[in-house]
């Protein structure tokens, strides 16, 4: 078998939506193509799948758009293809010499994807999730009708979130909040500590871990009793490297 | 329709329905679709059919499109043929200057000190406060380029401050100034209404930004008095504030920042359309709005997958499966309906269909009506062997893409890149202040001697930002004049709570800079630590012998230059005595210049400073310098304070003679370079040492030509 033909086997083997498969491949050899053929076999396989309950997440809007042209292509091509050459791509996209094809569903499903009553859902995992949210905002826990903030909305809002803690350091002088306000801004020059609240604020769920803190303070030696200051003192000691790394992970934040 | 699998036999029954009649050589007549680029491509594209149009006498051209912002370009592209066309479906109220200028005082009862908020208004064209058109503005510009930059000072702050001296004792505001705040105060009068008030009915809030708004807008005849309400934008603001005023009791209490919100939100519903179309000829149109339409050229734009068609909005309580269940529409119907307006359009005899594959968002995939139409033609026309020989059935008649990308292109080969700017100013203007330097600007002129050039020569002084936080920048100044008030007063006699008089000083520094409370209690640390640094630093020195010599003295020393003598000046932070030898101190508040960079010419403050000594340029200083020290006050680590350039020990140390005998030298031959006639002011010549943060670096162009590969031109000045 020549190299060509197996990589057609495989292509054929992954797009047939019987199993559940994992594709990695390189740039150009046909990854979206293997999406285009299962999105279009499942759907002749099962005539009573309508095209809205497949969804296809992609990461980027380039890959979304293309993948969604591709298929109306495809699709639109079988439309009106002559009967012979119709037979011949069916039998291709199959793989199968034998397989059973009924042209006439081919040549349905062109419409039947463009009218989509919300559309067909390929879709960038971010368009997913803003979709999601706008359905179940009161599940979500955030206003009905909302819109994401855009990068100046977002500043200003980082701003005064900031502003807010400084008040509230300023107010309550022995807070925890305080003290480590004080710590941070003793050691760090303002672009540091700029960086480091930057990436707090978009890595939410990986500070929430560090509640687990017991992994830490075996890491470094540190005593359950111990005062926070201890522990900063620590802290801020040079550390081995395996030690530095292990850190590193634990709480993946580069500038530590 | 949603049926395509008898599209092939379809083709075919068309097609023998006439014997000898070819139905689809026909049907695409006068139908073309173009694909551009991207949206401003499109824009162009269409632009240049309209305009094309206004070459045939009589004919009449329409834009349909339900995208504002292709509406929008378009409109913009036609006004380089002076052709001005309306949008009917207008921009909301919120997008207007009416919008812009109640939003705009809005901002102001939020925040009633921010200057830029202030700023905006001053400068908005509505407001004139019984002036003639312009003087308010005029007025304000003066105030703001005067005492508004830099740190937040309000209206009445600079009322009080109206007499304030500057540093020669002038006042800083001439008399020329002090009437132009007279006419700036009267927004602060005018503004009151709307300040002052925590929470209110939104009555109230809507009647005082009435009244403001009317006191703002006034000009100065009484007759004027009531023109903001005038036109289209003006009748539907009036009318949605005299509903707010109504119907405003209905509503809680709200703060104003709330009231802004609402009002914002209510004025976004609001659309302001143009009351005459503008054009005889051309018309740019939504799909509702040209369902009456006739044009002899119809141009169809946007025609992308949720451009047109939309998508349907995602609904947060029914969802489709709900909404059929109830017997609601469905969100669909939509779809129906804009395919219903698109094949009506699309009937016209003469259509051109366009899109763009990219938007602002990124790729975007063509309208489903265009799928349709382009597979439906191959379909028609595929030879034997199912090729596709319909895509010049689409063709306009004319290349208007070719057109529109032939229009501003600029071939690449035609394009000379800006070169480094090559400063040669005449002789007699190179030392405004006469033949002499001081050492500070003498950094600025051997690093960077485009900067020189553009500050002291040609005087142009970077302006600060409104509303700009100075504090960083201004530390270092304010941190010099607290410790040397300090140290006047103290001498080498500490005080016993030495400690608590410099943090207090400290604080009361940048307290005078504008530093808030909040602000203020986080950098204590730093500032308890830069105290620590400073008096430990002190106490080691006073214990190894050094009295103060003298704090800000002034030094001076000679040179003999091509075009005459040549005077170095500077002001030293400290000196230091110690039997006859001398410790010159530098404090650095941000990085000091390190050693390489001083031994290589880069930075001639400290060996400066030791010629001076040597040459008996200080005052009362007699004897020779021994020690060269950086005193960096950082108060956000623990490092070592003191940077001495002179070491005692290693290959490379030098003496503090032989930092003066270079320093003498590197002058000599830098005076000697900027006496030559055909000397050139280059922006940062070092690549090496050059930085990205320059004042000057936007005016000397340095991103059109620097280049990170840039070689370092060694030892030219």
């Amino acid at each position: 078998m020549s190299p060509y033909d197996k990589a057609v086997q495989f292509q054929n083997l992954a797009a047939d939506p019987k199993h559940n498969v994992f594709v990695s491949a390189n740039a150009g050899s046909g990854k979206t193509h293997v999406l285009v053929n299962r999105v279009s076999r499942i759907l002749l396989a099962s005539p009573d799948v309508e095209p809205e309950h497949i969804l296809c997440l992609t990461y980027t809007k380039a890959a979304a758009s293309e993948m969604q042209t591709r298929l109306f292509k495809t699709l639109g091509d079988w439309s009106v293809m002559p009967k012979d050459k119709l037979t011949g791509v069916m039998k291709k996209l199959h793989g199968d010499e034998k397989a059973e094809i009924n042209l006439n569903e081919a040549r349905k499903l062109f419409a039947k994807a463009l009218e989509t009553p919300e559309g067909l859902k390929v879709q960038t995992i971010h368009a997913f999730c803003e979709r999601l949210l706008a359905r179940f905002p009161i599940e979500a826990g955030i206003l009905p009708g909302f819109e994401p903030l855009d990068e100046a909305e977002a500043t200003s809002l980082f701003e005064q979130v900031w502003q807010g803690l400084l008040e509230k350091a300023l107010h309550v002088p022995d807070s925890e909040l305080a003290k480590a306000l004080t710590y941070i801004v003793g050691g760090n020059a303002n672009s540091t500590i700029e960086s480091l609240r930057n990436w707090m604020a978009y890595n939410i769920p990986k500070i929430e871990k560090w509640d687990n803190l017991e992994d830490l303070r075996q890491l470094l030696g540190v005593k359950v009793d111990d005062s926070l200051e201890a522990f900063m003192i620590t802290l801020s000691r040079p550390m081995m490297p395996t030690q530095r790394r292990s850190l590193r992970k634990m709480i993946s934040h580069p500038v530590v | 329709v949603n049926e395509t699998n008898d599209w092939p036999s379809r083709i075919k029954t068309l097609r023998n329905e006439v014997e000898g009649y070819d139905p689809f050589d026909t049907a695409f007549n006068g139908l073309s679709l173009i694909e551009t680029m991207n949206d401003d491509e499109e824009a162009m594209v269409i632009a240049l059919i309209m305009r094309e149009t206004l070459e045939a006498p009589e004919k009449t051209a329409a834009l349909v499109t339900p995208d504002p912002a292709l509406a929008r370009r378009v409109k913009a592209k036609l006004r380089r043929w002076s052709v001005d066309v309306d949008y009917s479906q207008g921009e909301p109220l919120e997008e207007t200057r009416m919008g812009a200028f109640f939003a705009g005082l809005l901002r102001i009862a939020t925040d009633p000190d921010n200057p830029v908020h202030l700023a905006a208004i001053a400068k908005h064209g509505y407001t004139r406060l019984g002036h003639e058109e312009g003087q308010f503005r005029a007025a304000w510009s003066q105030i703001e380029y005067k005492a508004m930059r830099g740190p937040r000072r309000s209206l009445k702050e600079l009322e009080q401050d109206r007499f304030v001296l500057d540093q020669k004792d002038r006042p800083v505001l001439n008399d020329k100034d002090q009437s132009a705040l007279d006419i700036v105060m009267s927004l602060d009068t005018a503004l009151a209404p709307l300040l002052g008030r925590e929470i209110a009915s939104v009555q109230l809030w809507a009647e005082a930004l009435v009244t403001v708004a009317e006191t703002l807008s006034r000009g100065e005849n009484d007759d004027e008095a009531l023109t903001l309400w005038r036109g289209e934008a003006g009748e539907k603001a009036a009318m949605l504030l005299r509903n707010l005023i109504e119907h405003g009791p209905r509503l809680p209490e709200m703060p104003v920042s709330d009231f802004a919100d609402l009002l914002g939100t209510l004025m976004r519903g609001q659309v302001v359309r143009p009351r005459h179309g503008t054009h005889p000829r051309l018309q740019i149109l939504g799909p509702l709005e040209a369902r009456m339409l006739y044009a002899d050229t119809v141009i169809l734009g946007g025609l992308n997958e949720g451009v047109w068609p939309a998508n349907p909005p995602v609904e947060p309580f029914l969802s489709r499966t709900m909404r059929k269940q109830i017997g609601l529409s469905l969100p669909e119907r939509r779809y129906g309906l804009s395919a219903h307006d698109f094949a009506e359009l699309a009937s016209n005899p003469k259509v051109l269909l366009t899109r763009s594959e990219r938007s602002s968002s990124g790729p975007m995939v063509a309208s489903r009506w265009l799928w349709r139409l382009q597979t439906l033609a191959r379909g028609a026309h595929m030879d034997k062997d199912g090729r596709d020989q319909s895509l010049e059935f689409f063709k306009p008649a004319q290349d208007y893409l070719a057109w529109a990308r032939e229009l501003d292109h600029v071939d690449p080969h035609d394009v000379v890149p800006i070169s480094s700017p090559l400063p040669n100013p005449p002789q007699e203007t190179r030392w405004p202040t006469g033949r002499k330097i001081s050492v500070t600007k003498l950094t600025t002129l051997i690093r960077d001697p485009y900067a020189h050039y553009a500050r002291s020569i040609l005087g142009l002084k970077p302006l600060d930002d409104l509303d700009e936080n100075l504090a960083a920048r201004r530390l270092g100044t304010a941190l010099h004049e607290v410790l040397e008030s300090f140290a006047l007063k103290y001498g080498d006699d500490l005080p016993p709570d030495p400690i608590d008089i410099l943090r207090v000083k400290f604080e009361t520094a940048l307290k005078a800079m504008g530093v808030g409370a909040a602000q203020l209690n986080v950098e204590r640390p730093r500032l308890n630590k830069i105290a620590k640094k400073y008096l430990n630093w002190f106490e080691l020195t006073r214990a190894q012998g050094w009295k103060t010599h003298s704090l800000e003295a002034k030094g001076r020393v000679e040179i003999v230059a091509p075009e005459g003598p040549f005077l170095a000046t500077a002001i030293s932070d400290r000196l230091d005595v110690r039997s006859g030898e001398y410790k010159v101190v530098d404090y650095k508040t941000g990085g000091s210049s390190t050693e390489r960079e001083v031994k290589a010419g880069f930075d001639l403050q400290l060996p400066l400073q030791a010629a001076m000594i040597d040459k008996d340029g200080f005052k009362d200083a007699k004897g020779t310098a021994s020690a060269l020290d950086y005193l960096v006050l950082r108060g956000h680590s623990d490092e070592d304070p003191v940077k001495s350039l002179v070491k005692t020990t290693g290959k490379a140390a030098w003496r503090a003679e032989d930092y003066a005998e270079f320093a003498m030298e590197t002058l000599e031959k830098l005076i000697a370079f900027f006496d030559d006639p055909k000397a050139i002011y280059h922006s940062q010549p070092r690549a090496k040492f050059s930085n990205p943060f320059g004042d000057y670096d936007h005016l000397a162009r340095r991103a059109e030509w620097a280049k990170a590969h840039d070689d370092e031109s060694g030892g030219a000045f």
